[in-house]
C-alpha cells in the first residue's frame, strides 16, 4: 500500500448524523399540541432508521411518557438498554410466548382471543402482578385488531380475566387509514362504539388511543388520552406536499458522505468531472431517484446521475464547480439550512419520506449530536 | 439479553449449496480470465463473510468489494482469496457492474445470466392472522384497495422497513403453500396484507415474498420488474429485522 492509498483510508466515511436535541424539541412540540393527552413516541424499525435506543432516550427527555414498537424483539432492545419507560408492542404471532415480555414490564397490544390466552399462559408462568394489555380494535384498516363482530367476546373474556387478577386492560386502541376526513371520522365513531362496549363489559381502559402524527396535528377530537407520534418525532411531515418547517418540526437526520474518486464526466461537452460517493442502494439509497435529485457539494449543487450497489455518481450542475476528490457531500438534512430535504428524495423516488429514512442501511454509521 | 429475539419469524434463508453451484458453473465458463464475483453491498444482502468463504471454495478467483473494512473482514476470517476494493486505490473507480449471476440473477447490461444459475435467497414470514371480511372492506393506508367481494385477508409481518419496496403496492405477490396471492393495499413499514380469497390459509402458514421461483413463489426479479428496480436492489436492501439463516447441506453431510 502506498502513502496515497493510506491517505484515502482516513477520508471520512459516510455518516448519518442524528440530532437528538431536534428529536427532543419535536417531541416537546407534540406534548404541547396534545393539550393534556399523553405522548407515545414510536421507535419501531430501529427508530425509523435513526436508532431506536438513542431516539427513545431523547423522546423521554422531550416529554414522551410512553414508547411504542411493533414487535417484541424491538421492545427487548429498549429494555436491554435499560430504558424503563412504559412501552407498548402490538404486532405478535397469535400464539406468541409473552413470558419474557411480561417479565420485562412490556404492555401487550392484544388483537384476539388467542393472544389473550397467550398472555394468560405467560402471566401464570411469571406469576407476578396482572399483565397490562391494550385491546386493539380494527376500525377499518383491515390489518390486525379485532373485527367489530368479535369485540363483545374479547371484552367479556378480558373482563373475566381482570376479575381473576391475571391481567388489567390499561388501554383500548386502533389505527387510522388516513384515507380522508370522512373515513377517519367513521373510524373514530367505531372506536367510540368499541369503548362503550368495553365499558358495558365492565372494563375501564385509562388510555384510549387512535391518532398518529397526522391526526394528532390536524384532528383534535382524535387525540383522546394518548397520541402515538412516529414520523413527526423525527421532524418529518406525514402530509403529501408539506414540509417540516410549516409544522414547526426539524428533521433530525443529516446524511453526509465524501467524494472518494473522480472520473471524466459522462457528458463529453462538459469539462467537469464526475464524483464517486461511497453510498449506494445497498446502503438504502433509492436508485429510482437517479437523474432526479440534487445534493450539496463543497462547490455547489450536484446532480446524482447514477446509483449503484455501493456508490453513486454526482456531477456539478454548473460549469466551474468541478468535483474534487475529498469534497464533502450532504445528501439530505434540514432544508432550512439550504440542503436537500428527505422529502425531495421521497418525491424523486416516487415514495414517502418514511421509506427514505427507514431503509437507510446498517452499514451507514450513525453519529449522535445533542 | 431480554427474552428471545423472535423477530416475528421473519427470515432470509441463504442456500450456500446453491451459491456454490452457481459459482462453480460460472468458474467453468470463465475461460481465459479470472472469475470476479461482485460482493459489494454485503454480498447483495446475503452476508459478506459467509458468501466469501463459499465463493473461495467454489472456484472464484477475485472478490470485488467497496472498502478496506470489507477486505479486512474477509482476511480476518482467514479466507484465502484475492480481494479488490476499489475505494482504497487513488483515482480508482468502481468496476462496471460485474453482474449478480452468482446470486442467481442475470445482468441487466448483458444478455442475461448463464443457464443454470438459481436464486440463493428466500425471504419469508409466517401469516400472523387471517380475517374474513365483506365486499368493500378497505385495506391499509388510504384505502387504495377495497375488497371486490367477500374474502379472507392474511397479515404478513414484512414491510418496507424489511426491504419490500413500497412502490410494489398494487403489484407485489407472495406465495403461501405454493400458490401466489396479491399483496393488497399500501405496503406499510412493518406489514402487508394478502387477499387470499377462499383459500384455507391459517396463522402460522409461511408466506414467501420471494425465492428461487421453483415452488410457485415469486423471485426478486418479479418484485423488481414492477418497481423500476433490479433484482440486485431487492436483495441488497433486505433489512436488519430479517435474520439470515444459512442452509449448508454440504457442511452437514
Amino acid at each position: 500500500m502506498t502513502v496515497a492509498d493510506g491517505a484515502a483510508r482516513i477520508a471520512p466515511e459516510s455518516v448519518a448524523i442524528v440530532d437528538l436535541a431536534a428529536v427532543a424539541r419535536n417531541v416537546s412540540r407534540f406534548v404541547l399540541l396534545a393539550d393534556g393527552a399523553q405522548v407515545m413516541v414510536v421507535v419501531k424499525a430501529n427508530g425509523y432508521g435513526h436508532g431506536a435506543v438513542e431516539v427513545a432516550r431523547a423522546a423521554i427527555q422531550g416529554g414522551a411518557s410512553w414508547l411504542g414498537v411493533a414487535d417484541l424483539a424491538e421492545a427487548f432492545e429498549l429494555r436491554d438498554a435499560h430504558i424503563d419507560a412504559p412501552l407498548l408492542a402490538w404486532l405478535h404471532e397469535s400464539h406468541e410466548n409473552f413470558t419474557a415480555a411480561l417479565e420485562a414490564g412490556i404492555d401487550i397490544g392484544v388483537s384476539d382471543l388467542d393472544q389473550l390466552e397467550s398472555v394468560v399462559r405467560a402471566q401464570h408462568a411469571v406469576g407476578a402482578g396482572p399483565a397490562s394489555v391494550h385491546l386493539k380494535l380494527d376500525t377499518g384498516l383491515g390489518r390486525n385488531g379485532a373485527d367489530e363482530p368479535n369485540w363483545a367476546a374479547l371484552f367479556d373474556e378480558a373482563r373475566r380475566l381482570e376479575l381473576t387478577g391475571v391481567l388489567r386492560v390499561r388501554g383500548i386502541f386502533s389505527h387510522l387509514a388516513n384515507a380522508d376526513d370522512a373515513e377517519d371520522a367513521l373510524q373514530l365513531e367505531r372506536l367510540h362504539r368499541g369503548i362503550e362496549g368495553a365499558r358495558r363489559a365492565g372494563l375501564q381502559p385509562q388510555l384510549r388511543h387512535l391518532a398518529s402524527t397526522a391526526a394528532a396535528l390536524r384532528l383534535p377530537p382524535m387525540r383522546l388520552d394518548l397520541v402515538r407520534i412516529g414520523i413527526g418525532a423525527y421532524g418529518l411531515s406525514p402530509f403529501d406536499g408539506g414540509g417540516s418547517a410549516e409544522l414547526g418540526l426539524q428533521p433530525a437526520m443529516t446524511l453526509r458522505s465524501t467524494v472518494v474518486a473522480v472520473a471524466p464526466s459522462s457528458d463529453a461537452d462538459f469539462a467537469a468531472h464526475s464524483g464517486i460517493v461511497p453510498l449506494g442502494y445497498g446502503d438504502g439509497i433509492p436508485p429510482q431517484a437517479a437523474g432526479r435529485i440534487h445534493v450539496t457539494g463543497d462547490a455547489g449543487p450536484l446532480l446524482v446521475t447514477r446509483i449503484e450497489s455501493d456508490h453513486l455518481v454526482v456531477e456539478p450542475v454548473s460549469p466551474g464547480n468541478d468535483v474534487v476528490r475529498g469534497d464533502a457531500v450532504t445528501l439530505f438534512g434540514d432544508p432550512s439550512e439550504g440542503v436537500t430535504a428527505v422529502d425531495d428524495w421521497a418525491r424523486a423516488a416516487d415514495t414517502i419520506n418514511y421509506e427514505i429514512v427507514t431503509r437507510l442501511g446498517d452499514r451507514v454509521a450513525r453519529e449522535y449530536v445533542s | 439479553m431480554t427474552g428471545v429475539d423472535t423477530g416475528l419469524g421473519r427470515e432470509a434463508a441463504v442456500d450456500l449449496g446453491v451459491f456454490r453451484s452457481n459459482v462453480a458453473l460460472l468458474a467453468a465458463r470463465a475461460v481465459g480470465g479470472p472469475l470476479v464475483i461482485d460482493m459489494t453491498a454485503d454480498a447483495y444482502g446475503h452476508g459478506l463473510v459467509r458468501l466469501a468463504r463459499a465463493a473461495a471454495e467454489s472456484g472464484a478467483d477475485i472478490l470485488s468489494v467497496r472498502d478496506q473494512a470489507d477486505a479486512d473482514a474477509i482476511s480476518d476470517a482467514r479466507i484465502g482469496i484475492d480481494v479488490h476494493c476499489w475505494q482504497t486505490r487513488r483515482f480508482a473507480v468502481p468496476p462496471a457492474g460485474s453482474g449478480i449471476a452468482a446470486f442467481g440473477f442475470g445482468m441487466e447490461l448483458t444478455d442475461g445470466a448463464p443457464d443454470g444459475v438459481v436464486p440463493v435467497m428466500r425471504v419469508s414470514a409466517p401469516v400472523l392472522s387471517v380475517k374474513r371480511v365483506p365486499q368493500g372492506h378497505g385495506v391499509s393506508y388510504g384505502f387504495v384497495y377495497r375488497t371486490p367481494k367477500e374474502t379472507t385477508l392474511a397479515l404478513v409481518p414484512l414491510g418496507y422497513a424489511d426491504g419490500l419496496p413500497r412502490a410494489a403496492t398494487g403489484s407485489g405477490r407472495m406465495a403461501v403453500g405454493g400458490t401466489q396471492f396479491p399483496v393488497v393495499g399500501r405496503i406499510a413499514m412493518d406489514q402487508v396484507v394478502l387477499d387470499v380469497g377462499d383459500a384455507p390459509i391459517a396463522p402460522g402458514d409461511r408466506a414467501v415474498a420471494f425465492g428461487a421461483g421453483l415452488d410457485g413463489e415469486p423471485t426478486a426479479a418479479d418484485w423488481a420488474a414492477a418497481t423500476r428496480s433490479t433484482a440486485g436492489e431487492i436483495l441488497a436492501r433486505i433489512g436488519r429485522r430479517v435474520p439470515r439463516r444459512y442452509i449448508d447441506r454440504e457442511a452437514s453431510r
